[in-house]
């Protein structure tokens, strides 16, 4: 009996995540992406997140939020340096916020932006990997689960910053599970009336 | 008897595609399902004096025990939600402006993690 309940709670209700190649939405390509992504339903605790994620961005509508998406990834898993806008998205995404929720004794999996550079604090240590040894270059924020980054796709005149240039780096060890919550400029389904 | 039981529990799980249903209706068969399970359990602890054979079960009931929690935690913490979103303190700490960066410390809580990562599994395709 508690098999059967606990192989149910296993299932694994992940989808291979997508990349967007420009227009082309929904391409797989495990070479760039190869980690798998749910999307999260309606629920009461999402709720309190999204308007979380909001209200932290100076009130902004909760219309104008992507629905949230668990991103998993397991050993080698990765998500090679990419944009999260594209110039040309019609209504594009101003923000993104990356929470990890889980590290389970995961080596590796952090956030890197390869082209950030410039000095700062030791204190930052506790949350950015100093001693870096991937070659990648920039600061890799480390997964710490609970914590998020945000940060602004958009010079304020609404083109695309190139210095938010990132990846998920690939997990050596375990498995890390992280939360993407994405901003719109404009409300982000307009047909469904959300 | 219990293999009945586990499987009805199984099918609850999926109407879940139906997004006007109410979730919480679909987990009250999970809560006569932790009452049989804390049933069970007393038995077999009552048991255990009478027969050393009830303790090869001993693991699997710990496990039981572990899971029913988490089923009644999210149930209670999903209610709590509904009826107001908790003030979650945080700190964020601003890493760069130009991209501009913010880390945010303690975003989530562990709960919240949990309850996300739970979610993440019983959602259907």
């Amino acid at each position: 009996m508690h098999l059967l309940i606990i192989a149910n709670y296993s299932i694994p209700y992940y989808k291979p995540s997508p990349v967007s190649k420009g227009f082309e939405l929904k391409a797989y390509d495990k070479s760039i992406r190869s980690s798998e992504s749910a999307v999260l339903p309606y629920d009461a605790v999402v709720s309190c997140i999204e308007r979380r994620s909001v209200d932290f961005q100076g009130y902004q509508p909760i219309s104008h939020l992507e629905d949230i998406q668990v991103v998993k990834y397991g050993i080698s898993d990765q998500f090679r340096p990419h944009f999260d806008w594209f110039s040309g998205m019609a209504n594009p995404r101003i923000s993104t916020i990356f929470a990890y929720l889980e590290c389970d004794n995961c080596v590796g999996g952090a956030t890197q932006f390869p082209d950030i550079t410039g000095r700062f604090s030791a204190k930052w240590c506790t949350f950015i990997d100093c001693e870096d040894d991937t070659g990648a270059g920039g600061v890799a924020f480390k997964p710490v689960v609970g914590n998020a980054i945000f940060w602004s796709n958009l010079y304020p005149n609404g083109t695309g910053h190139p210095g938010v240039w990132h990846a998920g780096m690939p997990v050596k060890k375990g498995t890390k599970v992280g939360l993407n919550i994405f901003t719109r400029r404009d409300v982000a389904y307009p047909d469904e009336g959300k | 008897m219990s293999t009945q039981k586990s499987s009805s529990t199984a099918a609850s799980l999926n109407p879940f595609q139906n997004s006007w249903f109410n979730p919480t209706i679909l987990l009250l068969p999970l809560l006569t399902f932790g009452y049989f399970q804390w049933q069970l359990g007393s038995i077999s602890e009552l048991s255990e004096f009478l027969s050393p054979l009830t303790k090869l079960g001993g693991n699997s009931s710990a496990l039981s025990k572990e899971l029913k929690d988490d089923v009644l935690n999210y149930e209670v913490m999903r209610q709590q939600y509904a009826a107001q979103c908790p003030e979650k303190a945080f700190k964020p700490h601003i890493f760069s402006t130009d991209p501009l960066i913010i880390y945010i410390e303690d975003y989530l809580s562990l709960d919240e993690t949990k309850y996300l990562l739970n979610l993440a599994l019983v959602i259907p395709l």
